[in-house]
């Protein structure tokens, strides 16, 4: 009994050290300027609440463009990057397959050595991307980390499987589609989380790209309140306006608008998670 | 909120001003009162020659005109502002233009009923490309390297071989703006000649200043409210009153401390030390940090850290929360710049029981200390070369968004539309929510490509104007601008960001006690082995090149 009673308080600090945070987080963006002044920053229970810090950053709409933006890129980039992820590391995890070898160098070699920044804006000017969606998603759309996981996974699969396949007469596109597709929903829905929440959290690349700023995705317009620092009406303007809410609560309403979305897809692919990194790794 | 503001010491510090201005220094930084375009020695120069004229616009009358530098003062916005330009600046063609900006992106000009407003009255579209500040020099570069720039571009200064970039990419102005061929264009003829210095490079005029002035001069404010509460005077005549009174107001029982950070740039003001880099009579730089008095600096700022006078996050710490700390009463005194007077009574959330004080800091001798002055721009603008007409039209644009203050055309660049994005409150223009995503005083960084004088101006707080107007007429002419400014080093831009974070590490090491105060002589000869004596020596070659 009393282990269990001291597992049970060991558990309950652990989970206060991990929601307390998330707790103030949300917190502070519900603050008024005096709670936040009179906590130092840092408000862990509002004696009252107020919205003005989320009516700060959705008005204008530009946030709300931004989110749709990036959903948009989320959703098409993750798409585009695993129907080419997952037939590159099928065609790099099939022995004999044309120039397999020199391929799977080229893959291996981006996880040693990236291209810089001017170059890859130079290689996204000549193919006419700039200021184009494609341009967000394209450059990053393949990880060769992601494709030599997935390979592997690939090569996990008993040989059975497909040569019976074969003797059936199917070919790699039918053994792609109907057998190794459906054999690694896991693994797929960890490497989707990766490049979902790699496309989620992109700013650079729209930072280079993207001239319009109305095509700008969630994080780039959000980097403008958080780097910036900056405190509208109370910087050197000498603008009079009604209502401008703490700089600390909009930080904070701004982490809350960036990191739902994503921590709301957690939970459903929390099951294949452990499972399809594991199948991944160690069968490498 | 609270306009209330002490003028105690500004008054003190003015019954010694005038008698400062005699004082000459054996060193000195650039004169602290050329900002007029007046300067008979920057008229000497070979440079001069390329400088537009300086024609203060009238059309508007400021309640007190600033002189040497000073800005004018408007104690209200003035009434009824009129039309300054007869015509719309643009030709129909868009116009691109890139820079960074240090506030929220504003919404783009479909969905910005002021951009859409903003496009019509110049006569051409506006196609801004807006960067965060932080990351506009990787833009900036990657830019530069694709041909992309716009017609119109904030420049990184700190893009290496800048003045090569500037002669090869960017339009010569020399023949557009240079002398009194500036009249053509009113509103930047009203710009000052400090500041066009600054747009100078191979001896030709390279871009238009985005001027800032004196504003961002550093200065000791203080919560003159907490003082009171305490029984203390917040003005001091030495460093053994500032001292003093830094005892006085800390109280760590309470977590309360007397200075937010080590106030750096007035302790060396007030040991005599000039602004950042001196030239003597024979052409010799010399910097600030080379100078004795700058490790009696050290000691002193040493001595309040240790003392426990400093906020215990303040040496190093982010400029943002020592803001914080004063604003919430954590920290009753701050080094800042003129520009965060407005900050600090937005921040104010004691209403009319708050009160700010701007202090003159006195020198060694007791007079006002030299302060060191802001740098006259924030940063400057170019244009793409282009055909003469082109460029013509271009500037009449820049022109057009350098309207200065009380005029029709600013009041709407900087407000935006009656009933849309702001409202009257008597003559005062007051944003609305809108207005603060949409316009040039809210989000709208149109300010980056150009901007007018700025002027001493504090909606509903005319006393907070005459306070700020005060101390400037006492600590302005007392000032000094660093003498490097105007010259170019390529030596600075490629090594200057390493050596400021080695002094800084240093300097704080100090501060922290971590390093004993002579280590400071090693610093300085690992700066000058380092590249400080390679920028003094190109500081020193360009400054002969202007004699």
């Amino acid at each position: 009994m009393p282990a269990r009673v001291l597992k049970g308080i060991a558990l309950t600090v652990i989970c206060a050290l991990v929601i307390i945070p998330f707790v103030g987080i949300l917190s502070t963006s519900v603050a008024s300027r005096e709670q936040v002044n009179a906590a130092g920053g840092f408000v862990l229970l509002p004696s009252s609440v107020t919205l003005d810090a989320y009516r700060s950053i959705f008005a204008g709409g530009v946030v709300s463009q931004a989110m749709l933006v990036s959903i948009g890129i989320t959703l098409v980039g993750t798409a585009v990057s695993l129907v080419a992820s997952t037939m590159l590391a099928y065609a790099l995890s099939r022995h004999g397959s044309f120039g397999q070898k020199p391929m799977l160098m080229l893959v291996l070699l981006t996880l040693l050595f990236s291209p810089g920044m001017i170059p890859n804006y130079l290689v996204v000017k000549e193919f006419g991307l700039l200021d184009s969606y494609w341009a967000l998603i394209l450059p990053t759309a393949l990880s060769g980390f992601n494709v030599i996981v997935l390979r592997a996974f690939f090569m996990g699969v008993p040989a059975e499987l497909t040569d019976s396949a074969r003797i059936d007469g199917a070919g790699h596109l039918t053994i792609f589609t109907r057998i190794m597709l459906p054999l690694s929903k896991a693994v797929l829905a960890v490497i989707g989380l990766f490049y979902a929440v790699g496309y989620w959290n992109a700013f650079f690349n729209a930072l280079l790209y993207m001239n319009d700023s109305s095509k700008w995705p969630l994080q780039l317009v959000l980097r403008t309140y958080v780097v910036n620092n900056a405190e509208l009406g109370a910087s050197d303007l000498g603008a009079t306006v009604d209502v401008v809410p703490p700089q600390a609560s909009v930080q904070m309403a701004i982490l809350v608008v960036t990191i739902v979305p994503i921590l709301i897809v957690y939970p459903f692919l929390q099951k294949h998670f452990a499972k399809g990194v594991l199948t991944g790794a160690v069968k490498g | 909120m609270s306009s209330s503001i002490s003028r105690r010491t500004v008054l003190r510090g003015g019954l010694g001003g005038l008698a400062a201005l005699a004082a000459a220094p054996v060193l000195a930084s650039c004169s602290g009162s050329s900002s007029g375009g007046d300067d008979p020695s920057a008229a000497a120069s070979a440079a001069a020659s390329v400088l537009p004229s300086y024609i203060p616009y009238q059309g508007v009358q400021p309640d007190i005109t600033g002189e040497g530098g000073i800005p004018n003062v408007f104690f209200a916005y003035p009434a009824d502002p009129q039309p300054a330009t007869t015509e719309k600046p643009g030709d129909g063609s868009p116009i691109s233009a890139s820079m960074g900006t240090f506030a929220p992106i504003p919404p783009t000009a479909d969905r910005n009923p002021y951009w859409a407003e903003l496009n019509e009255r110049v006569g051409s579209e506006l196609q801004l490309s807006i960067t965060p500040g932080a990351d506009y020099p990787q833009r900036f570069a990657t830019a530069v390297a694709g041909d992309n720039l716009g017609d119109i571009f904030n420049v990184d200064d700190s893009l290496s071989q800048l003045p090569q970039f500037l002669e090869a990419k960017c339009q010569d102005l020399t023949e557009f703006l240079a002398g009194d061929a500036i009249a053509d264009y009113p509103f930047l003829a009203n710009l000052p000649t400090d500041s066009w210095r600054g747009t100078v490079y191979n001896g030709r005029l390279y871009g238009l200043p985005v001027q800032r002035g004196i504003t961002g001069s550093q200065i000791i404010f203080t919560r003159d409210d907490l003082f009171e509460a305490r029984g203390v005077d917040p003005s001091f005549g030495s460093l053994d009153e500032f001292l003093q009174l830094c005892r006085d107001m800390t109280d760590t029982q309470a977590n309360v401390w007397a200075l937010t950070e080590v106030p750096f740039v007035v302790l060396q003001a007030m040991l005599g030390i000039q602004n950042e880099w001196m030239v003597d009579a024979s052409g010799s730089f010399t910097h600030a940090l080379e100078v004795p008095e700058q490790k009696d600096a050290l000691e002193f700022g040493r001595k309040l850290v240790e003392e426990g006078l400093v906020h215990p996050d303040g040496v190093g710490g982010a400029n943002a929360d020592a803001k914080a700390w004063f604003s919430q009463g954590s920290a009753a005194v701050i080094e800042d710049t003129y520009t965060a007077v407005a900050g600090f009574f937005a921040r104010n959330t004691i209403g009319d029981a708050y009160r700010l004080g701007l202090q003159v800091a006195p020198g060694p001798d007791g007079e006002p200390a030299p302060m060191w002055q802001g740098m006259p721009n924030n940063s400057f603008t170019s244009l793409a070369q282009a055909d003469p007409d082109r460029i013509r039209m271009l500037l009449k644009v820049l022109d057009w968004l350098a309207a200065p203050f009380g005029t029709e055309e600013h009041l709407f660049r900087s407000y935006g539309i009656e009933g849309v994005t702001f409202e009257l409150d008597g003559t005062e223009p007051v944003l609305n929510q809108d207005g603060l995503a949409y316009t040039a005083n809210g989000a709208f960084p149109v300010e980056y490509l150009v901007d007018a004088p700025k002027e001493t101006y504090f909606p509903g707080m005319p006393d907070v104007a005459q306070a700020v107007y005060d101390h400037q007429a006492v600590a302005v002419p007392a000032s000094s601008l660093t003498a490097s400014w105007g010259l170019y080093s390529e030596s600075q831009g490629r090594v200057g960001g390493q050596l400021s974070t080695m002094l800084n590490d240093a300097r704080n090491g100090i501060l922290l006690g971590r390093e004993p105060v002579d280590s400071w002589d090693d610093t300085v000869a690992s700066w000058r082995s380092g590249g400080g004596d390679d920028i003094r020596a190109e500081y020193e070659e360009a400054y002969a090149a202007q004699q």
